[in-house]
């Protein structure tokens, strides 16, 4: 499949030339003398050997709390009702005096972690998971905040990391888009969380509405409306006759053999994509365990996605902003935990049955944290939180983690990031090193530059890596 | 914003002055090694810790004096011993104490170049003494694109008789010194759909092929060619092929925005601007200025013109930052015209190329001083929609007016009145790094404006020195330690008071005051300017020397409190800017509604204040660095640089981009056309002609395309036309086993390059050949993507910026977001599909199938012949004779019956063909 022409990629490549799957697969193509010609998509080889193979993102859009959920202050209690000593932060808006957390801790696992009572179910898990507690981020603004922790900048068109890794390491399944954004709805921010910016559109991520439930309504096109199966296939065994005959003088042009695959390709992808979203071929067990909810749904379809092949897999909680908690916080987030608790509990526990969990790599967290101050609305507390973009949690598990870890933390109140500050850039680069991937060296040129996910920022944080 | 861009500040600047060095003693030996090997290796590993913002051990690398000085262990260079070099030791890692870089080991073949470079003498260019200008300018003046456009004399081949246009002989000349040949010519019926597809994006008919196999005449094709050229299609296709460059949208990209509140309902009028002047082949310097300075052309243009300002005005909002806002309009400017990646100069001095950061304020400048006018001007002055409508639109701009008027005096009077808690808090507080980042934070009417806080800081920071007439007791009682401060005060005071330069005024103030803090110097000074502010405002006549002075800190320009109307917005509350954002989007969707609103331009217009600009050290507008003027680029003027002189400097900006001695303007352009008419362009990167991208292998070729284009009057018409009468262009494609054997790319053009269907062709092809296809021109955009019964052409079709349709995506139409340089082409299944299943797909072969030719034809053979006929221009042979008559004639292949029948089956077949899909 033509994807970029040898000398565009040899250009484009930079530095990263050599190490990078496509170079290769082009070398190849040359070693042939075939036109050079690569399927973007064909699966790659890591720069190094990766610990984790494919990426599942469960995507808590809004901002939880971190205070509420993985990183315990009980200091908050001694100051209810009274300004902290340490002063409030900037944040999006005005925010008063401490606001301790209505939900109970408890010590989970032999590495004791302590969690809330909101995550109770996945705390099951913690002695297999690495908490970051002390993420910052830039700004305490959602579309920033989301776009920085997808793509690694605030505002400008920047690829995401899902398109990152694609580019890099391809899709172990060709009748699957190389990234799946499962989201009911749109998270605000929307495609530009998941765009592919100056990378090829096909590294862009697919986004799929599971407020839809059949598997056909999914995929754009994946369903013929006017031919049956026999006699589509029948249609497509003349059309690659008459190609066939067409390409016979043209047999240097790999271009034209590409897109005679690409029907065949499509052709199983009609039944496998169809497949792989129709949760309704689980076992029973499997399906209760995750629950007929909405993310139960969610999260079932991802690990059959990932399953068959799909390098990454978002799942956000849901449409704008679901996490965004600035008023009543207490009943906001039991609510939003009671639903994704139980499917994220399933999840790991499924991963591990399956032996996907050794090699899955496993996110959880939203774009920012929020205050440990009460937010304030025309002066009064509203019993919520504000946007905190100075510390927050994100906790990883699966592929290459090293569970029953804590990394970093923040203050004694759980504002602000002090220990060890893990950037947003941080964390990418840990991604890619879990990957197999080198943060520098995975560049693409573009517009006289060598861009990456991290900027010239990026550290690989060490510590959580197994 | 600073974060993106690369945060080693490298000044080159030592390779700098390399070039006039070079230029006039004999090459030092290594230079050319440092600059191959050694600069990159200092900018990518060692200047972010040793130079810029950190000097890591004293040490800086950053130009080529501070790297002979070394730093706190002494000299790290001995020229000519590797051994004896400190720099050495540091990137071989064998000593534990000193290993550089910390992040990891250097490779072998980056520590042996270090080492050769020492032992030849660790040479490096001179640093010159005036860096105002970047001094890379000079050195690279020699690089290809920046020297002179030359008129070649065309090269002796031996084969004249292939040559037909002056093109050939460039082409032919390198074919034949590397002992290649030409391909054949093209048969009639390819290079007849060569020249449609190219030209028009659209296929001939089956009768047209028929009639130019026919028609021998020397000058058949020729006319061919005029024929398209003066057709309605061409500026379709080509208006699209510009609209890449111009990240055209027709959608805004706001957040929590949907539907028709996206929708910018004027964005048409820039595409239909385009399509139109392409047709009426306007000479393409004149194109340039009308995009970037139509408002300002004298004599006026034609309003409809207006419309050509879509160009600056149509990229993303960036959440209304207008930093981003201006870099986007920069980028699109230096990338699309000038092949240049100036907005790398926006943090730093760009890495590669000779654009120093200066120059990217200068433009700065001129984008600053130019704004969006509230009331867009109508392409027909004369023109009025539905009287309700008219009504109600301007009602919602005389609402949207009037609220700015008042927001605008009600915020600056604040932001005056209120100096003194400005003052205080500005002396009582350290800089808060959200202080920048206002245009996220929600204020309440009552909070301190961020933007004017961190400009009273600067303001100080430049102001309060020790011999400031007015800030020079800040100064000093500022200098006191907190603890002492009531007591050590007096003393300052009394100095001060004795001083005859201190302004009476400040004097008398501090006089009267009770200085406790250091809260209360600050309270004084803001009471003080207030009151001589409120004074001044009952009063007439000019006031004294004091006064003024006093008056100046709250009243001019430059006043930490000034901010220029058209900024308003940034400064209202949550609540204000929140309903003023609303009232804007009412104003546009009213035009979105109203099918009749008649059609405005997205135009710009030049700012009551002009923008004096300064340099932002590192990309932050909080950190103002040294002024520069609105002005072009160094590299680019040949002789001593003028500020632009007339208003914002849009036209001058213009003139300077198309003018004669600008080498780059008319060779990017010759570059992109040739890109569209071959797949290939002679210049790999379109849109970057800068010091990475290496002399072309056609670089003659390129000067004369370019020195033919502007002779001819910048036609894009006749350059067309030189290149498909060329012999070049009408090669065969097919594959010679020898010829590619030596050039596998295909770049010395031994034959033409087969070429898929970019999206539009690809979608009106379909239309086309199905017999659908509406060819009304121009107006606001449709649903091409959606809707399988819309038969527009697709350069008419919503280009949704924010959420590009799965259509376009998966035929890889390029990013809005940014001006492209070419399109990726990539083969995946989701095309397959399309073809396969898509409702529009279908539809087309239906229609197909039910043409007249189709329908009364009399059997089997002459359906299937005539939709050969229809679809791809030919006759089946006679074994696609029987393919195709045997599936309309099989049974159904099982119990179920197909929807479509076998008739529209095979017609779908044939679109789906790869005949169908490339051009030969």
């Amino acid at each position: 499949m033509r994807f970029l022409s040898r000398r565009e990629m040899l250009a484009r490549t930079g530095t990263g030339l050599g190490l990078l799957g496509l170079a290769g697969l082009l070398a190849d193509a040359e070693r042939s003398h075939a036109a050079p010609v690569v399927n973007p998509l064909a699966p790659r080889q890591p720069h190094f050997r990766a610990r984790a193979r494919r990426v599942i993102h469960v995507y808590l859009n809004g901002g939880p709390s971190q205070v509420d959920t993985f990183d315990p202050k009980p200091a908050l209690k001694k100051y209810e009702g009274k300004i902290l000593p340490t002063g409030n932060l900037t944040t999006e808006r005005a925010t008063g005096t401490a606001l301790p957390s209505p939900f109970a801790f408890k010590k989970y696992g032999n590495s004791g972690i302590e969690i809330s009572e909101l995550f109770a179910k996945t705390a099951v898990h913690v002695d297999d998971i690495a908490f970051i507690r002390s993420m910052h981020a830039n700004t305490p603004n959602h579309e920033q905040s989301m776009r920085l922790m997808n793509c690694g900048d605030e505002r400008l068109s920047r690829p995401s990391y899902g398109a990152w890794v694609t580019y890099g390491l391809g899709a172990e399944n060709q009748n699957l888009p190389g990234f799946v954004v499962l989201c009911p709805g749109m998270p605000v921010a929307d495609v530009s969380n998941w765009r592919s910016a100056f990378l090829p559109g096909v590294f862009q991520g697919t986004h799929i509405d599971t407020r839809k439930t059949r598997a056909q309504d999914l995929i754009e096109n994946v369903v013929n409306p006017a031919l049956t199966k026999a006699d589509q296939r029948r249609q497509l065994d003349v059309l690659t006759v008459l190609n066939r005959r067409h390409q016979q003088p043209r047999a240097e042009d790999a271009a034209l053999e590409a897109r005679i695959q690409s029907f065949e390709l499509a052709f199983r992808m009609q039944a496998e994509a169809t497949d792989a979203f129709d949760v309704t071929r689980e076992p029973q067990a499997v399906r209760e365990r995750y629950g007929d909810t909405l993310h139960g749904r969610q999260l079932l379809i991802a690990r059959r996605l990932i399953e068959r092949g799909v390098r990454v897999v978002q799942c956000y909680h849901g449409d704008v902003q679901p996490w965004d908690s600035h008023n009543n916080i207490d009943k906001e987030h039991r609510r939003l935990a009671g639903e994704i608790d139980g499917p994220l509990a399933a999840l790991l526990t499924d991963l591990k049955q399956r032996g996907l969990f050794e090699d899955t790599l496993v996110i959880c967290g939203g774009e920012f944290g929020r205050t440990p101050a009460v937010e304030l609305a025309n002066g009064k507390p509203a019993m919520g939180r504000d946007h905190n973009h100075w510390g927050f949690t994100v906790w990883l598990a699966g592929g290459g983690v090293k569970g029953g870890t804590v990394v970093g933390a923040t203050d004694e109140f759980g504002y602000k990031a002090v220990d060890n500050p893990i950037h947003v850039h941080d964390l990418h680069a840990t991604i890619l090193h879990l990957l197999g991937l080198y943060h520098e060296k995975l560049t693409y040129r573009y517009s006289g530059r060598d861009y990456r996910l991290t900027d010239v920022e990026g550290r690989v944080v060490k510590e959580i890596v197994a | 914003m600073y974060r993106t861009c690369f945060r080693l500040s490298l000044v080159l600047g030592m390779a700098l002055a390399g070039g006039s060095t070079l230029q006039a003693a004999p090459p030092v030996p290594g230079l050319e090694f440092f600059e191959k090997e050694i600069r990159p290796l200092l900018v990518e590993h060692c200047v972010k810790c040793h130079g810029g913002e950190r000097v890591r051990g004293g040490l800086k690398l950053t130009s080529g004096q501070d790297l002979r000085r070394g730093g706190d262990s002494g000299p790290v260079i001995v020229p000519g011993k590797p051994e004896e070099s400190l720099l050495i030791k540091a990137v071989r890692y064998n000593d534990p104490d000193l290993k550089m870089p910390p992040t990891g080991k250097l490779t072998s073949a980056q520590i042996a170049a270090f080492e050769t470079w020492v032992r030849l003498g660790a040479a490096i260019p001179q640093e010159e003494a005036n860096s105002s200008i970047n001094p890379l300018a000079a050195a690279s003046r020699s690089h290809w694109a920046f020297r002179p456009i030359t008129d070649l004399p065309t090269p002796s081949v031996r084969n004249a008789g292939w040559v037909r246009t002056s093109i050939d002989t460039f082409v032919l000349a390198q074919l034949e010194a590397r002992g290649l040949t030409p391909s054949p010519p093209a048969d009639r019926r390819t290079l007849l759909r060569r020249a449609y597809f190219d030209l028009i994006g659209l296929p001939p008919t089956w009768e047209e092929v028929q009639a130019f196999e026919q028609d021998t005449s020397p000058d058949a094709f020729a006319r061919v060619v005029d024929r398209l050229l003066a057709s309605p299609q061409y500026g379709e296709r080509w208006g699209r092929h510009w609209l890449d460059v111009a990240r055209y949208a027709d959608t805004k990209d706001g957040v929590l925005m949907y539907g028709d509140d996206r929708i910018r309902p004027f964005a048409y009028t820039y595409r239909d601007y385009v399509i139109r002047v392409f047709n009426e082949d306007l000479p393409f310097d004149r194109f340039v200025r009308e995009q970037l300075a139509a408002d300002l052309i004298q004599p006026p243009v034609e309003p409809w013109r207006l419309a050509a300002l879509g160009f600056l005005t149509l990229g993303r909002m960036f959440d209304n930052n207008i930093h981003d806002v201006i870099d986007d309009r920069i980028d699109t400017v230096s990338r699309g015209l000038l092949g240049l990646t100036v907005s790398c100069a926006r943090c730093h001095d760009h890495k590669y190329d000779p654009i120093p950061t200066a120059d990217y304020y200068s433009l700065y400048g001129v984008f600053a001083s130019s704004e969006v006018p509230l009331v867009l001007p109508l392409l027909d002055p004369a023109a009025r929609g539905p009287e309700a409508f008219e009504t109600k639109y301007a009602a919602k701009l005389h609402e949207i007016q009037e609220m700015l008027d008042t927001q605008y005096v009600l915020l600056s009077e604040t932001a005056r009145a209120r100096v003194a808690d400005y003052l205080v808090h500005v002396a009582t507080t350290k800089p808060d790094p959200m202080e920048t980042a206002i245009f996220f934070l929600s204020l309440a009417p009552t909070d301190l404006r961020p933007p004017i806080v961190a400009r009273w800081r600067s303001f100080l920071a430049r102001r309060a020195t020790a011999d400031d007439p007015v800030f020079g007791p800040w100064h000093d009682l500022f200098a006191l330690p907190e603890e002492s401060f009531s007591t050590a005060a007096p003393a300052v005071l009394e100095r001060w008071t004795q001083r005859p330069q201190l302004n009476p005024l400040v004097r008398e103030a501090l006089l009267a005051a009770r200085l406790e803090t250091k809260a209360d110097v600050a309270r004084t000074y803001g009471h003080l300017l207030k009151r001589v502010y409120e004074e001044a405002k009952g009063t007439q006549g000019s006031p004294d020397a004091a006064h003024k002075v006093l008056l100046d800190i709250l009243m001019s320009r430059d006043s930490p409190a000034y901010f220029p109307k058209s900024q308003t917005r940034r400064y209202m509350s949550r609540a204000d800017t929140d309903a003023f954002g609303g009232k804007l989007r009412e104003l546009d969707l009213l035009a979105v509604k109203e099918p009749q609103a008649p059609p405005r331009a997205m135009a710009l217009v030049d700012a009551a204040d002009l923008y004096d600009p300064h340099v932002f050290i590192r990309g932050n507008p909080a950190r103002a660095g040294v002024a520069v003027p609105r002005q072009f680029l160094a590299i680019l003027t040949s002789e001593r640089r003028k500020p632009f002189a007339h208003g914002s400097g849009r036209l001058d900006l213009a003139n300077a981009i198309t003018a004669a001695d600008n080498p780059l303007t008319a060779r990017v352009l010759v570059n992109r056309v040739w890109m569209y008419h071959f797949g290939e362009p002679l210049v790999d990167t379109p849109n970057d002609f800068g010091l990475r991208t290496s002399r072309p292998l056609q670089a003659d070729l390129l000067d004369h395309l370019a020195t033919v284009f502007r002779r001819d009057g910048w036609s894009l018409k006749k350059l067309h036309r030189l290149i498909l009468l060329s012999s070049t262009y009408q090669q065969a494609s097919f594959d010679r086993p020898e010829a590619h054997k030596a050039d596998p790319d295909n770049r010395l053009l031994w034959r033409a390059n087969r070429q898929r269907l970019d999206l539009e062709a690809m979608r009106d092809t379909l239309l086309a050949v199905s017999g659908r296809l509406d060819l009304t021109q121009y107006g606001r955009p449709v649903d091409v993507a959606n809707d399988p019964l819309n038969r527009r052409r697709t350069v008419y079709g919503l280009v949704d910026r924010q959420s590009l349709p799965t259509m376009y995506r998966t035929f890889d139409f390029a990013s809005p977001d940014l001006s492209a340089e070419r399109r990726t082409q990539t083969t995946v299944p989701q095309q397959a599909l399309f073809g396969m299943n898509s409702p529009f797909v279908i539809r087309q072969a239906r229609d197909l199938a039910a043409r007249p030719e189709v329908a009364r034809s009399a059997d089997a053979v002459e359906k299937v012949k005539a939709l050969y006929r229809l679809a791809l221009q030919r006759l089946p042979d006679a074994e696609e004779l029987r393919i195709g008559t045997e599936l309309l004639t099989a049974p159904a292949s099982g119990p179920e019956k197909s929807d479509l029948m076998p008739l529209e089956q095979l017609a779908q077949v044939l679109l789906l063909t790869n005949e169908f899909m490339f051009v030969d």
